[in-house]
């Protein structure tokens, strides 16, 4: 079945890793976890455990990760707040994967999403004929989590709308579900925790009620610390995808990518790599996620259109139109990038420099 | 054998047991690593009216100044065993190297990394490798909370013992243990019972004192050691400069958080550390208007003994109460809680010392100064004039001499930075020439309390002016005022600072976006780098950075200048002075700002006495034509245009080079049919405006003015002439008085 499956969840992904891992754990095992915290640990960062390689699922501060991990030791609820594009729901699928062998239990966080899918809703047709009872209750992945002692996935929760979000507050604290229908009360058990991740770039779109924020430790994850780091992911998507896409083009040069993720990286830090310069920032995310499908575009552009090799125009157009998403100001931070920065690079991005300037115009 | 302790300099539970040791062995005399010289210093550090922090400070008599510092602070094991001594009656010395010595090692350019030799460096990545963690959660996890005095002891000797096992020796620490060896030697010989002597040193140097005899070779090495003619003196010193001063045994990285451990292991209750550490973290942020709950300081030790848990602490460290401090108290960042943790973990104590102790390297290098500038004589109540020449004098020799005015500026500059009140400069009434300095020299009492003052942020002038003129540039986020540290930083001939300022203009020019504030900013370096290399700066980063600035004010000139008339005004001084740059500079993209200006002289909605002022720049650069002009000043000043923005507009052109405006006749007549065609409610503004625009022309321009008006007329100049420099008669007086109450309205 995992050939026609476009995607699979971490948990049987990863398999083998998993089963090593519970194999040789050696430290105390919290009550509803699968592995130690430590084990968990070094599934999310990569290792070595009895002869078996464990790949790293997250590159990034080791810290960040065990935070998390002792967060939900404590029975804290997680937040991971950051930038789209910085595998926050990666991160929060393999942390369930790995403490219960199971991602699945997950709510999407929409304008739509009703207090019903945080708790519970009724099956109608059973509910008409039997009248209430549980056999017609539909039970969230929330519910099902507290019944198991699991830990539930709410993503992007800042776009949910505020009294879904307030359906959580009682969930956190009191730790149960009351059905008044059935004059009956769920108590989750333990190992019940949340893990919910927001954008930062949603912030004032439903801005969490501070009694809910109160309700969880928060965990900022960053954008790729350093560019070897940010250069491998990119290069290493971007062949997956074209490979999947079947583009017609040649992959992008090391130089290409570098020169990307250098501008990405300038533009989103607000300053050069050297630290010498600092630049306005963009309204454009330029995250790692941006740069592989900015590359992939200029792909088919060439591929299509073109020779086939990516041109600095195709690389032109596609930052111009990465960068400049919003009205004058952006227009203004590329200008000012590309006189203050990117002319002064000399003869190596001068071809660059020129296509940029003349779209920029 | 004589007793020895390992320590870590500035661990609070070394200080713990370092007194308990002292207890128990009652020595009669306790050797502590430190300036063998200098021994004369404990007794002072040791009075009871010593307050810590403070540290012993040794200086070269001769420039160029060097230091060498010995911070000490309440928790410091060493000042615990000089206390214990003090206390009980014990003979206490300093056993290390002399000061004089280690200045004269400084002289000869061996690179002085005794703090941290590269040995112990590398044992220290060695560590972090085998145990995962870095080398001060390794120490807290496994030192700091250890309670039981027998384990410690045994431990810290066993780590000071692996720790010299794998690292090498440098030649500097040979020496230094060598000259130990030899104290030690000295004291067992001089009849005191060896086992009453008790050896304080850092632990990695224990191991190589305790294992090794005095021998010959150490004493060949001690016997001819290089000297250097210096003092020292004890100065008060402050957490936040033991901070800033990182690396091991020179400084503490959190000496706040350290005194918190210190305080709660002498109250015997070393746990309620961490608690005390968040519960102070939430107080900072609730005092500063920011909500902290009782419940998520309780959450966030949870989450750090969890931490500690994780990494196999004991009890959680600094890094982990941190940690759970942004998590739960500054819901994921840093930047909420930064300020608190400043505070709780750095903290602001600064010590003090008994009067009559200090006598500051901060005086002494103000005198030395005085003598070699020779400016001694200035050096007394009533005040002098001085006037510099900064070029570089010729006739004479040594370099010394040829720069000595230049010398002087810097020196009077520094001292300026650093409110110290000894030099006044005075304006030079001729010119304004780039080489010339006027100063009045006074000195008084208050002097020398300001250098006394002074004294906390430095040991030598030039060294105090960096930092104070480094901590004014962190503290300030307007531009404008960063180009002024900027200027001043560069007329202290303060190359490193102006480095810094240079880089943090260029950070603050990025988001601002006041266009009168970059313009400054822009006069100012243009003015800095006209001044050359006559200060001997290098002046070549500013050129980068005025075309960045210069860029950015171009970018923002036609969106700021749509805006009020005082706004108006600075814009008007911000545009003249960018202009004046880029007349001096050819690097400056003179195409750039024309266009801009040119946009502006046509718009209608910028402010009308900015864009008469564009006019007129453009006019002075033979940048608009005669048919454009003409355009322009029949539009502004027609009917359809607001009388009042029209005046406006000839106010804001009259500002630049009148002769040639007053040369042309077309604009006179223009102006004349425009006053002549309003009526009396629309005169009033009008006149309000021309009169305060012609008021600033002097009589002879005025009289001019005159002549182009007949001519236009058809009245014969003289009486134009007579007409316009004629006594105002009474009449016309009162008529001017009731124009003061006129209400400008927005003119």
């Amino acid at each position: 079945m995992s050939e026609e499956v476009l995607r699979l969840p971490a948990e049987e992904l990863y398999r083998e890793e998993l089963e090593a891992l519970i194999a040789a754990e050696k430290n105390p095992v919290p009550v509803g976890w699968r592995m130690s915290p430590r084990s968990v640990l070094t599934y999310i960062m990569g290792g070595k455990v009895g002869g078996k390689t464990i790949t790293p699922k997250y590159m990034g501060d080791k810290r960040i990760v065990e935070i998390c991990i002792a967060t939900l030791v404590t029975d804290r609820a997680l937040l991971l707040i950051g930038e789209p594009g910085t595998a926050k729901s990666w991160l929060s699928e393999h942390l369930t994967a790995a403490i219960n062998g199971n991602s699945s239990r997950v709510i999407q966080g929409t304008a739509g999403t009703t207090e019903e899918q945080i708790r519970y809703s009724w099956n109608y047709a059973m509910l008409l004929a039997h009248g209430p009872s549980f056999d017609s209750l539909v039970k969230s992945p929330v519910y099902t989590a507290m019944e198991d002692g699991a830990i539930a996935r709410i993503e992007e929760i800042s776009r949910c709308a505020s009294e879904v979000q307030d359906a959580l507050i009682s969930i956190l604290s009191e730790k149960r579900i009351t059905i008044p229908e059935l004059s009956e009360e769920v108590a989750a058990r333990k190992g019940f925790s949340i893990i919910a991740t927001a954008n930062t770039r949603d912030k004032g779109v439903n801005e969490m009620s501070s009694a809910l924020k109160r309700r969880f430790n928060i965990v900022v994850l960053p954008a790729p610390s350093d560019m070897e780091t940010e250069i491998n992911i990119v290069s290493t998507r971007v062949a997956q995808l074209a490979e999947g896409f079947r583009i017609n083009a040649e992959l992008p040069d090391r130089t290409a990518v570098e020169r990307v993720v250098t501008i990405f990286r300038e533009l989103r830090g607000g300053k050069t790599l050297d630290g010498q310069i600092k630049l306005k920032p963009t309204s454009g995310v330029l995250s790692a996620a941006e740069a592989i499908s900015l590359l992939v575009n200029s792909m088919a552009l060439a591929g299509s259109f073109g020779s086939g090799k990516i041109t600095d125009s195709d690389l032109a157009a596609a930052l111009q139109g990465a960068v400049v998403k919003d009205d004058a100001k952006d227009k203004a931070a590329w200008t000012e990038y590309l006189e203050n920065v990117m002319r002064k690079r000399g003869r190596e991005y001068a071809g660059l420099y020129a296509e940029c300037r003349e779209r920029n115009e | 054998m004589a007793e020895f302790y390992g320590v870590r300099h500035f661990s609070p539970a070394c200080a713990f047991y370092v007194t308990e040791l002292l207890e128990r062995i009652k020595p009669q005399l306790v050797l502590i690593e430190g300036p063998s010289d200098l021994s004369g210093l404990i007794a002072p550090l040791c009075s009871i009216e010593t307050c810590l922090p403070a540290a012993i400070l040794a200086y070269t008599e001769e420039a160029p100044v060097r230091t060498v510092l010995y911070p000490f602070a309440e928790f410091s094991p060493e000042y615990r065993a000089m206390k214990w001594a003090a206390e009980n009656g014990a003979e206490v010395r300093f056993c290390d190297l002399p000061s004089s010595c280690i200045l004269a090692a400084q002289e000869e350019s061996i690179p002085e990394n005794k703090q941290n030799p590269s040995g112990e460096v590398s044992v220290y990545s060695r560590l972090e490798e085998l145990s995962g963690l870095d080398n001060d959660s390794f120490w807290e996890y496994g030192f700091e909370c250890c309670e039981n005095y027998p384990d410690f002891i045994a431990a810290t000797e066993e780590y000071g013992k692996s720790i010299r096992e794998f690292s090498e020796n440098d030649p500097n620490n040979t020496l230094r243990e060598a000259f130990m060896r030899r104290t030690i030697n000295e004291a067992e010989q001089s009849g005191i019972n060896s086992d009453k002597i008790a050896v304080i040193t850092g632990a990695f140097h224990t191991a190589g004192l305790k294992d090794a005899p005095f021998s010959a070779e150490d004493k060949a090495m001690t016997e001819k050691l290089p000297s250097v003619g210096s003092k020292a003196t004890l100065m008060p010193y402050s957490y936040y400069r033991l901070s800033a001063r990182s690396g091991y045994g020179a400084g503490s990285k959190a000496p706040g958080y350290y005194e918190i451990l210190w305080k709660n292991r002498l109250a015997g209750h070393l746990a309620d550390s961490s608690a005390e550490y968040l519960a102070r973290l939430a107080a900072y942020q609730r005092e500063n208007g920011y909500s902290a709950s009782s419940a998520e300081v309780i959450e966030a030790l949870r989450l750090s003994e969890t931490l500690a848990a994780m990494r196999g602490g004991k009890m959680a460290n600094l890094a982990d109460l941190r940690d759970a401090a942004v998590t739960c108290l500054g819901h994921g960042s840093f930047g909420e809680i930064s300020l608190a943790c400043a505070d709780t973990e750095i903290g602001v104590k600064i010590g003090s010392l008994p009067e009559g102790t200090v006598c500051t390297s901060l005086q002494e290098d103000f005198t030395r100064q005085l003598r070699e500038l020779k400016l001694e004589r200035f050096r007394k109540a009533s005040g002098e004039e001085l006037e510099l020449d900064l070029r570089e004098n010729l006739r004479v020799k040594s370099e010394k001499s040829a720069f000595l005015d230049l010398n002087r500026s810097f020196f009077l500059h520094r001292l300026r930075a650093l409110g110290i009140r000894f030099g006044e400069q005075l304006c030079r009434q001729q010119d304004n020439a780039t080489w010339a300095e006027l100063w009045r020299l006074q000195w008084s009492p208050e002097t020398e309390i300001e250098i006394v003052e002074a004294s906390l942020s430095g040991d030598t002038i030039a060294q105090a002016a960096e930092l104070t003129l480094g901590k004014r540039l962190l503290e300030t986020e307007s531009l404008a005022e960063t180009g002024d540290i900027l200027s001043e930083a560069f007329l202290c001939g303060l190359s490193d600072t102006v480095k810094t300022a240079v880089s943090a203009v260029q950070r603050l020019a990025v988001n601002c976006t006041s266009a009168a504030d970059s313009g400054a900013t822009i006069g100012t370096l243009s003015s800095i780098v006209r001044f050359g290399s006559i200060r001997r700066i290098d002046t070549g980063a500013m050129a980068p950075l005025m075309q960045q600035l210069f860029l950015r004010f171009c970018l923002e000139l036609p969106t700021a200048a749509v805006c009020d008339k005082a706004a108006a005004e600075e814009l008007v001084t911000a545009v003249s002075r960018v202009n004046d740059a880029c007349l001096s500079h050819d690097f400056l993209d003179d195409d750039r700002l024309n266009s801009v200006l040119y946009e502006l002289s046509d718009s209608d909605t910028a402010n009308p006495l900015i864009s008469g002022f564009a006019c007129a720049v453009l006019m002075e650069r033979g940048k608009i034509s005669a048919e454009k002009l003409s355009e322009l000043i029949s539009r502004r000043l027609s009917r359809g245009t607001p009388p009042g923005e029209g005046a406006l507009w000839f106010e804001g052109l009259s500002r630049k080079n009148r002769r040639s405006l007053i040369s042309r006749l077309s604009v006179w007549e223009k102006l004349c049919e425009f006053v002549s065609g309003l009526d009396d409610e629309e005169f009033k503004p009008v006149l309000v405006c021309l009169r305060r625009t012609f008021s600033e022309f002097s009589p002879s321009e005025k009289a001019d003015i005159a002549e182009n008006i007949g001519e236009v007329l058809g009245i014969p100049r003289e009486t134009a002439s007579e007409f316009v420099t004629a006594a105002v008669t009474d009449e016309e007086k009162q008529a001017l008085d009731e124009l003061d109450d006129f209400d400008f309205g927005d003119i």
